[in-house]
């Protein structure tokens, strides 16, 4: 019996011990020490030439990666932008993905984040309210608009958008309506298009089904052929799912545009402004353009935003 | 803006008993099937049924969506009738299920470990066939353990998140859980909403827990010491 009882607690300690590897290993980001050591990064630039900015950052922890916080939309075209940047003498770009509301209370709870690059104008000023960005650098850098689309086999057509409540499916796909961006911009364009009877909204409400993000959304419609969805239209490029209306940009109530900013109270605010005029530079908006976005809508020099 | 909170939490139990008790039987069986009998392959089922606990539930959701998706393996179109899985309650409790069964197997298999199996032996030579050992002696002497495997199993599936919203999607009054109620209302910051289902779930789970304790609870002074 004494045997039967260490073999039973070797064996509880060694379940204990893989559940806590285990839980240990799919997630919890841990949290990185407050200065991470140098990366391999890019050598110094040649002195000299450059404005204020540039030399500033070179005296404030040039080889420390810039840590962006990036709307999850934006992955695949950060992957690119983010090398490209260092390619011009600049310290490595690190991202951080995820909803823009998640990212918003990340950069408020937390001293980490240097650039927040966001879906939609709504984060922007609730983290400009609670955490403080740097004047001047709130910059409309991109738009995108969205698309109307449905299963790879799926014999839907739409030719006219206040049709859609006609068409046969049990499912409308978005993204949550309540909380994330892309669900906002698809329920504020349902409800803007009136037919006789009604808004579009009204009449699909009952058959929304909202999902976690833009990509959630996106992934029902491409499982299942009874659902039709609607995502941005950068999310469709590469994917096999079929665009059954594309929304022109200049008839959604609200138009799509992304926001990047300079969060206030970081070290290296001036690398972070440089950062963010880089999105608009030739570069950065052709590979955004690759990746089915549309160039942003808003004039450049946006209202200074308040800061502490 | 008022949640329906008393059908969020009726569908949540909902999902979750479902979950658990469709679990139940085969869990038990494969916890003991683990725990007395060596087989070719016995470790690689194991890391398999673990699976869960490793990936994260997205990527739990994200297989699973595809496994019932039209075209996929359990779809309508491979199968001959829909299941109707996706974007149901139905398909909140598998996911649910798939997420909770590693902490299920796991912990009834160390309460079936901890049975001597010379017991069992007894047991037949006293006449009883497997079957009725098994009823009559390993599971009332696995008890404790079995249950904190259900308790485990349940709370595991209430709080279920990830892989039930990529699967289920978040329609209210249909598959719109207090997990996925609790983040809706909190990223979209409606926050005294927020706070009521936080309320309701830390509520409800004490209790599951309280319960389970309770059901478990043993007028015997503890063997082992």
């Amino acid at each position: 019996m004494q045997r039967q009882s260490i073999e039973l607690r070797r064996r509880i300690a060694l379940a204990a011990f893989v559940l806590v590897g285990a839980i240990g290993a799919s997630g919890c980001p841990e949290r990185e020490p407050e200065s991470p050591p140098p990366p391999p990064g890019p050598t110094n630039p040649a002195p000299g030439q450059g404005n204020r900015a540039e030399r500033a950052h070179r005296n404030a922890g040039f080889n420390v990666p810039l840590l962006v916080f990036a709307a999850t939309s934006l992955r695949d075209a950060m992957q690119e932008i983010g090398p490209a940047f260092t390619a011009t003498g600049r310290p490595v770009v690190e991202f951080n993905f995820a909803g823009s509301n998640v990212l918003a209370q990340q950069l408020e709870a937390s001293n980490r984040g240097e650039v927040f690059l966001s879906a939609d104008e709504r984060w922007v000023d609730d983290l400009a309210q609670h955490q403080g960005v740097v004047a001047g650098t709130k910059t409309n850098f991109l738009s995108n608009t969205l698309a109307i689309v449905a299963h790879p086999s799926s014999t839907f057509s739409l030719s006219d958008p206040t049709a859609l409540a006609a068409l046969g499916f049990t499912h409308l796909s978005l993204a949550d309506p309540d909380a994330v961006p892309a669900g906002r911009y698809a329920k504020a364009y349902l409800t803007s298009l009136v037919t006789p009877r009604g808004t579009v909204w009204d009449a699909v409400q009952a058959r929304v089904a909202p999902a976690a993000d833009v990509r959630a959304a996106l992934a029902v419609v491409a499982a299942q052929a009874d659902v039709v969805g609607v995502v941005y239209r950068s999310d469709v490029h590469g994917t096999a799912v079929r665009t059954l209306y594309q929304v022109p940009a200049a008839s959604l109530p609200t138009p799509v545009a992304y926001y990047a900013v300079a969060v206030a109270g970081r070290t290296r605010v001036p690398l972070a402004s440089v950062f963010v005029e880089y999105l608009r530079s030739p570069e950065a908006q052709a590979a955004f353009a690759r990746h089915g976005f549309l160039p942003p809508v808003a004039a450049p020099p946006a209202a200074a935003a308040p800061s502490p | 803006m008022n949640p329906d909170v008393v059908g969020i939490v009726f569908l949540t139990l909902k999902v979750a008993s479902v979950a658990t008790l469709v679990a139940a039987a085969p869990c038990i069986a494969l916890a003991y099937w683990l725990a007395r009998f060596d087989f070719v392959g016995k470790n690689a089922l194991a890391a398999l049924l673990g699976m869960p606990l490793v990936l994260p539930p997205t990527v739990v959701g994200v297989l699973l969506l595809r496994l019932f998706a039209t075209d996929g393996w359990l779809g309508p179109r491979s199968l001959g009738l829909d299941l109707g899985v996706v974007l149901t309650w139905r398909g909140a409790a598998i996911a649910s299920m798939v997420m909770s069964v590693p902490l299920f197997v796991r912990t009834a298999r160390v309460a079936f470990e901890g049975v001597d199996p010379a017991l069992e032996r007894m047991a037949r030579t006293l006449g009883y066939g497997p079957l009725e050992a098994f009823f009559r002696f390993t599971l009332p002497m696995a008890r404790r353990g079995v249950v904190a495997a259900f308790v485990l199993g349940f709370t595991r599936a209430l709080g279920e998140y990830g892989a039930t919203v990529t699967v289920a999607g978040s329609i209210a009054g249909q598959t719109r859980t207090l997990a996925s109620a609790i983040t809706s209302a909190d990223q979209g910051g409606n926050a005294a909403e927020a706070r009521v289902l936080i309320l309701t779930s830390l509520g409800l789970g004490f209790f599951a827990v309280w319960a389970a304790e309770r059901l478990a609870a043993t007028r015997n002074e503890p063997r082992r010491t």
